[in-house]
Formats: C-alpha cells, sequence, structure tokens
C-alpha cells in the first residue's frame, strides 16, 4: 500500500490502553493510507525495582505482552508500512521528541485507565504530551465491548509469539576480559575478607592471658582490629574505584558500550 | 527506661516525616507527567543512584543496629558492617553486570525467563515472600523503637502505629517513591553519620585515632544490662571480636551470610535498571561502595561514642544513635536524625510490602495460577496481601521486642542468601542447572534456614538451642548449593532427552 506521506505515531508499552490505541492508530492508518510510525520508550527512570513490580501488579498496566511486536503483527496482517523506533529517555520527552523529528501527523496513544487516588498520584503520560505535542494528539477510549475485543486478540496473539528463551552464557558479557578483570579482584578481595575474618576470630594472640583473638594487638596507638577493618573498607572503595576506572578506559578503548 | 513526650522533637519529627511523603509523591507525579520532559529526559544520573542504593541499603539496620551492636558488644559489631559491605564487592563484580545482561527485572523474572515452568516462579516468588517479611521484622523493630522516646509511647503501641500508617498508605494508593527519595534519604543519612561523629569527637575532645586509642586502653568499659546491673569489659577485649559471638564458628557464618546475602536482594539489584546504561549501573555501584563504605567507617565512631557519652538503653540496643545524637545536639538533633531514620524505615516497610504482595498478586495469582485478565480481582487481591503482610509485620515487630536490628536484618541476609544465591549463581554460571535443581534448592535452603534459626539460640535459648549457632548460613547456603547441583545433574539427563523429543516434533 502506498503512503500519501501521512505518518501516524503509537506509542506503546504493551498495557491494554496502549492495545486498545494501537486497534485504533491502525483503522486510522488504514482510512488515510498512513504510515505507522512504532515507538516503544524504555523509561530509565522506572520507579524503584520493587515498587514498579508492585505497582504492575496492583495497576495490571501491561498486559504481559511485546507491544512493539504486537502492533507490528496487526499492522503487517493489514498491509500498513511501519517503522519501529525504540528510545530511552523519559516517555512524554522523547514521544514528543519522535513526533517532532519525525514530523508526524498525529500521535494516537491510549489513555490510562487508573481511576481514583492512584490515578492522581502516577500522574497521567497522555496529559504530558497533549500539553506538549507539535501535533494532533488523539487518545483512545475504547468502550467496554471494544475493550475486551482488543485484550482477547492481544492474548491471542501472545500465545501465538512464542518468546524466545533467553539464552545466557558467560560469553555474552559485554567484555570477558573486563569480567574476568573483576572476578580476579572479587578472588582478592574474597581472600583478604576470609583472612579478616579467620584472624580475628580463630586466631589468638599469644600474649593474651584471656585468649583473645589476633585482634588485640596494639599498633600506632590503635588495635589491629580497627587497622584491619578500616583496610577492608578503604580496599572496598579503591578497588570499585579501580575497577570502574579500568572499565571505563576499556569502554572507551572499544568505542563504547 | 522510661520516655517522657517531646513536643518539639515530635513536631519536627511529623514535618520532616511529612516532607518525605510529599516529595515521594511530587517526585513520583513528576516521573509520568510533562514536568520530567524539562529535565531534558536524560534518566537518572549514575551518581544519584549510586547515593540512592546507599539510602536503600542503609536503612535501619546500619544507623540503628550497627551504632547500638558497637556500642554494647564493641568490634564484633564492626565486623557486622565489615560482612554488609563486602556484600557490594560480590554484587558488583559477579551478579549485577550478567543480571542485568538478563535483561529481567527481577531474580523471580530472570529464573522464569530461562527455566519456563511455572513452579519455578512460584518458588521464587514464594521465597521473595518470606525474605521480604524477615527483612520486614527489623524495620518495624526499628521503627517502634524510634517511635517509643519521641511519643513516650510503649514500644507495642509504636510498632502498631508505624504499621496502620504503613498499610493505610500502601492499601489506599501504593507507595512509589521514587530514586530522587531514597536519594534524598541516602544523601541525609550520610551527612547525619558525619555530623554526630564530627560531634562526638568535637564533644570528647580527641581525634579520630585518641578516640579509638582511648577504648583500647581502658581498663574498664561499662555496658548497661537489661536487668539494672552492668558489665565491666577491659578495653582491649570490648575492641577485639569475642563479646557477642563466643563461637569462632558463629561469626563465620554471619560472615558468610552477609556476603552474599546483598546480591540475594532483589531490591538492591533492581537499582541497576533505574540507569539508562550499563557502565552507569556500575558507576553507581562503585559510588554506592563508596557512600555506604564511608558510612561503615563512620558508625564505628557512632557505636563507641554512643557507649563513650553512656547514652544507652539496655532494653533497647537500637536507641544508641538517636540517643547519642540527643546527648551532642540537643532536643531538635534528635529529632532530625529520629525522623531521617524514621523516613527511610517508612520507605523500606511500604516497598516490602508492596513486594510481598505483588508477588502474591503478580506472580502467584495472575502468573501461577492463571487468573489474568481479571485486574479488580487482581487489584483486590493484592491490597488484601499487602494489609496481611502488614498485620504480621504489626506482629512479627511486637514478638521481636529488644532484638537487635542489624542482628534480625542477618538473619534476613542468611535466608536470602540460602534460597536465592545457589540458585542465582548456578543460573548464571553452570550451564546444566535445571528447573527441577532451582526448585529444589530454593526450597531446601528457604526451609534450612528459617528452621535452624528456629531452633537456634534466638529462640531457644542458650541452654536448650538444638543448634548452636545464631546465624543458619554456615550449614544451610552449601546445602542449598548441594542440593541445587545434585538435583540439577539427576534431572539433567532425562531434561534434555525430552528436549530433543520435542525438536523432533516441532
Amino acid at each position: 500500500m502506498a503512503t500519501n506521506g501521512y505518518k501516524i505515531l503509537l506509542p506503546t508499552d504493551g498495557s491494554y490502553p496502549a492495545i486498545a490505541a494501537t486497534v485504533r492508530a491502525i483503522e486510522m492508518a488504514k482510512d488515510r493510507k498512513a504510515k505507522l510510525i512504532i515507538l516503544h520508550v524504555n523509561e530509565p527512570i522506572t520507579p524503584a525495582g520493587m515498587e514498579r513490580i508492585a505497582e504492575e501488579s496492583v495497576l495490571m498496566r501491561t498486559a504481559g505482552i511485546d507491544g512493539v511486536a504486537y502492533a507490528k503483527d496487526v499492522a503487517a496482517k493489514a498491509g500498513i508500512p511501519t517503522e519501529v523506533i525504540i528510545r530511552e529517555g523519559a516517555v512524554v520527552g522523547e514521544i514528543i521528541r519522535t513526533a517532532t523529528e519525525k514530523q508526524v501527523d498525529i500521535i494516537v496513544m491510549g489513555s490510562s485507565t487508573i481511576k481514583g487516588l492512584p490515578g492522581l498520584y502516577l500522574g497521567s503520560v497522555s496529559r504530558g504530551v497533549i500539553k506538549e505535542a507539535p501535533c494532533d494528539v488523539v487518545v483512545v477510549k475504547l468502550t467496554e465491548d471494544e475493550m475486551k475485543k482488543a485484550v482477547q486478540l492481544a492474548q491471542e496473539i501472545a500465545a501465538a509469539m512464542k518468546r524466545p528463551a533467553v539464552k545466557f552464557d558467560i560469553s555474552d558479557i559485554t567484555s570477558l576480559k573486563k569480567f574476568k578483570v573483576g572476578i580476579g579482584l572479587l578472588v582478592v578481595y574474597s581472600i583478604t575478607y576470609i583472612i579478616f575474618t579467620v584472624l580475628g576470630t580463630f586466631v589468638k594472640n599469644p600474649d593474651s592471658p584471656q585468649g583473645l583473638s589476633f585482634f588485640s594487638l596494639q599498633m600506632f596507638g590503635m588495635n589491629l582490629g580497627v587497622i584491619f577493618g578500616m583496610v577492608v573498607i578503604f580496599m572496598a572503595i579503591i578497588m570499585a574505584v579501580a575497577f570502574n576506572w579500568y572499565a571505563g578506559r576499556s569502554e572507551n578503548g572499544e568505542g563504547g558500550e | 527506661m522510661a520516655y517522657e513526650f517531646k513536643p518539639v522533637a515530635f513536631g519536627l519529627f511529623v514535618l520532616i516525616t511529612a516532607i518525605t511523603l510529599v516529595i515521594s509523591i511530587y517526585a513520583a507525579r513528576r516521573v509520568r507527567t510533562a514536568g520530567h520532559y524539562y529535565v531534558a529526559g536524560g534518566g537518572v544520573k549514575w551518581f544519584v543512584n549510586g547515593i540512592a542504593f546507599a539510602g536503600d541499603y542503609l536503612s535501619a539496620a546500619s544507623f540503628l543496629g550497627i551504632a547500638g551492636l558497637i556500642a554494647f558488644s564493641g568490634y564484633d559489631g564492626f565486623m557486622y558492617a565489615i560482612g554488609f559491605l563486602a556484600g557490594w564487592i560480590i554484587a558488583l563484580f559477579l551478579i549485577a553486570e550478567p543480571l542485568r545482561k538478563i535483561g529481567k527485572y527481577t531474580f523471580g523474572d530472570a529464573l522464569a525467563a530461562k527455566f519456563k515452568d511455572r513452579r519455578v516462579r512460584l518458588m521464587a516468588s514464594i521465597s521473595a515472600i518470606v525474605v521480604s517479611v524477615f527483612y520486614l521484622i527489623p524495620q518495624m523493630v526499628g521503627a517502634g523503637s524510634i517511635i517509643q522516646p519521641l511519643l513516650g509511647l510503649e514500644y507495642e503501641l509504636g510498632v502498631l502505629i508505624v504499621g496502620l500508617v504503613v498499610v493505610l498508605i500502601v492499601a489506599a494508593a501504593g507507595m512509589v517513591s521514587t530514586t530522587w527519595v531514597q536519594f534524598i534519604k541516602g544523601f541525609l543519612l550520610l551527612f547525619a553519620a558525619l555530623g554526630l561523629t564530627i560531634g562526638v569527637l568535637y564533644v570528647a575532645g580527641m581525634g579520630p585515632i585518641e578516640f579509638i586509642g582511648h577504648f583500647v586502653n581502658n581498663p574498664s568499659i561499662t555496658v548497661p544490662t537489661a536487668d539494672g546491673g552492668q558489665k565491666i569489659y577491659a578495653g582491649e577485649a570490648f575492641m577485639s571480636p569475642g563479646i557477642k559471638y563466643k563461637d569462632p564458628w558463629d561469626f563465620a557464618s554471619l560472615a558468610l551470610g552477609l556476603i552474599l546475602g546483598t546480591a540475594a536482594l532483589p531490591h538492591i539489584l533492581i537499582r541497576y535498571y533505574t540507569v539508562p546504561k550499563p557502565s552507569d549501573a556500575r558507576k553507581s555501584t562503585v559510588v554506592a561502595i563508596i557512600a555506604i563504605g564511608t558510612f561503615y567507617a563512620l558508625v564505628l565512631f557512632l557505636g563507641l561514642g554512643a557507649n563513650y557519652f553512656q547514652t544507652l538503653d539496655p532494653t533497647n540496643q537500637n536507641l544508641s544513635a538517636p540517643l547519642l545524637a540527643e546527648h551532642i545536639g540537643g532536643e531538635v538533633f534528635f529529632a532530625v536524625i529520629s525522623s531521617i531514620a524514621f523516613a527511610t524505615i517508612l520507605g523500606t516497610v511500604s516497598g516490602l510490602i508492596m513486594a510481598a504482595s505483588g508477588a502474591i498478586a503478580h506472580d502467584i495469582y495472575t502468573e501461577f495460577m492463571g487468573k489474568r485478565g481479571d485486574d479488580r480481582k487482581t487489584l483486590r487481591v493484592s491490597k488484601i496481601t499487602a494489609i496481611a503482610v502488614g498485620f504480621l509485620a504489626i506482629i512479627l515487630g511486637i514478638v521481636m521486642k529488644g532484638q537487635n536490628v542489624a542482628f534480625l536484618v542477618g538473619l534476613a541476609f542468611a535466608i536470602a542468601a540460602s534460597a536465592n544465591i545457589p540458585a542465582l549463581i548456578c543460573m548464571l554460571f553452570w550451564k546444566r542447572t535445571t528447573s527441577q535443581g532451582v526448585i529444589a534448592g530454593i526450597l531446601v535452603g528457604l526451609v534450612l534456614s528459617i528452621g535452624l534459626i528456629f531452633v537456634s539460640p534466638t529462640f531457644m535459648g542458650t541452654e536448650e538451642a538444638l543448634f548452636s549457632l545464631y546465624n543458619p548460613g554456615i550449614i544451610s547456603i552449601p546445602v542449598g548449593f548441594a542440593v541445587t547441583i545434585g538435583v540439577s545433574l539427576l534431572t539433567s539427563k532425562s531434561n534434555s532427552r525430552d528436549e530433543k523429543e520435542s525438536n523432533v516434533k516441532g
């Protein structure tokens, strides 16, 4: 299908509202012979992990499927040309940036269905986009029936889209050499920590009649325990800084991660 | 020790707590609104994330618990602090980057993605719930401890109030505190520790080395006991290991649990996903290690300072640092320090309750039981769970009255390390790990570590205890590994046959 240059931007995160918006965006793209730009924003500011999971489960924001794959799949079936953009950043900001850069004609997006206090608490992406957008914004609100159908379709597609198993092995790590250096430092630190624990608890001070540990020996007006303890603390800091310096250098050398 | 109601302190305390809550609500909104667009969509800076790590980690245990342990048990408390720090080195070098590479958010998610077995997710979420509940106990004990001198209320009433407030917050809206809030808390904690340390040295009129030397060479260091008496230690004994842990194996067990526990705490590892790039994740870990290391170097002076000025409540070790603050800087300083500690606890408790209810509602109810699609019911399940976990935490907090917070956290670390570390390490670094191995490993690690705690001197008293060590780590962690590896070896053959068959069919 040839497009007449009309561009629709569809931001999606795989949530139910986004699935709903996908359905509408594709209908609109068909009518207007438009190109569909599918945007997914990885938000680096997620609420700290546990809160994120809790939020997801409490609000059920995700339909548990890959929103981009879903949109691509449905668009392909309808014969609509698509472009996929994955961005990282603040959701609203990235949507606006993409819309400006791609000079889209319209943004089609879902409205969060969070009601009541949590809705007030979380704010809303759509509100932010409407406020900042350089073009028209359509906030999709499906009827309950349409929503049910969309969800059902989404789940069918999710079931059909077998997610590839995550295959991980150690060689996949960005830089094996860097990882080996890390393991090396870890071994050195672990040995120091083990020596620290063993000296402190199992080895006795030969001069002590009460059988105190080695750490009760004195040096420079302090005892060995405090000196050794501070060494273990500062060693952790120095190793971490050194590893960071090394990793930063090797990344720059390799042209960054 | 009896405490009176302190109106000025209480007023300040309410104010600071309220400010923290407002910031957390504001920050949570900001993340998702246009406002965030104006900060250039840059994401969390690694420095902010690093301090937030410290804010997350240095909760009740470090500030209240370790200072108290050092004040009452001398050097053994300091060894605790070093163990807590050592855990970060493992997290930095061994776990963080590979786990981030898998690209999942939680330990359970990573396991579920690798082994497509619903039972793995179930086991991981059960483990998450148990660890959360055990981590909740010290937070509740810490919160109750702080309320006591502020309001002059009974400890039990304090725990109840804190629990109800948190349950209300969680059940009504869901606590979406953000990185920024943790960042502010982390910074305040660091400054509080630094300020208190300087105050201690200034009031004592000694330099840092001289101050420690004073303890080492003091022939009689007094520690009050709960029955109104006091114990006297020679300085060299107080400043070397052995006062809390008479049996060296006890400390070895604790050390193992602490060093492996950090990397097994899902809410710590999760923070690697809040920065834009893997290199930022690494940098923020380094910031965290610097911040936490500095804090633990300072906490030695806080604990010793509490002993020096005898700001000790023998019925509640956790009050050593706040009472020291009161001695050094009066009621206002006391209120500020207590509020910072309290705000940290509030955030951590809400987060833990959310995590536990999230695990039940998301992992067990939705994923395992397959109740997908009915949002209202899921929401209700998670709210009911949050309330139930909240009340469980209140009860456990009251039962554990008087226990040292750092000690209780040590138990939570041991459970986390026993249940999760074998699964995590094997999954990342050993190809032959099977889902059955992981399930058996988590189950055995969980049951064994908790079982050993219940027959330990903590619950049964020193005389009757069936297991003589306070911390189960040295037994339960290796057993967890052995079971994970053993069961994996036993089941790997039949699994590979299954895979081949399914390949032929596919």
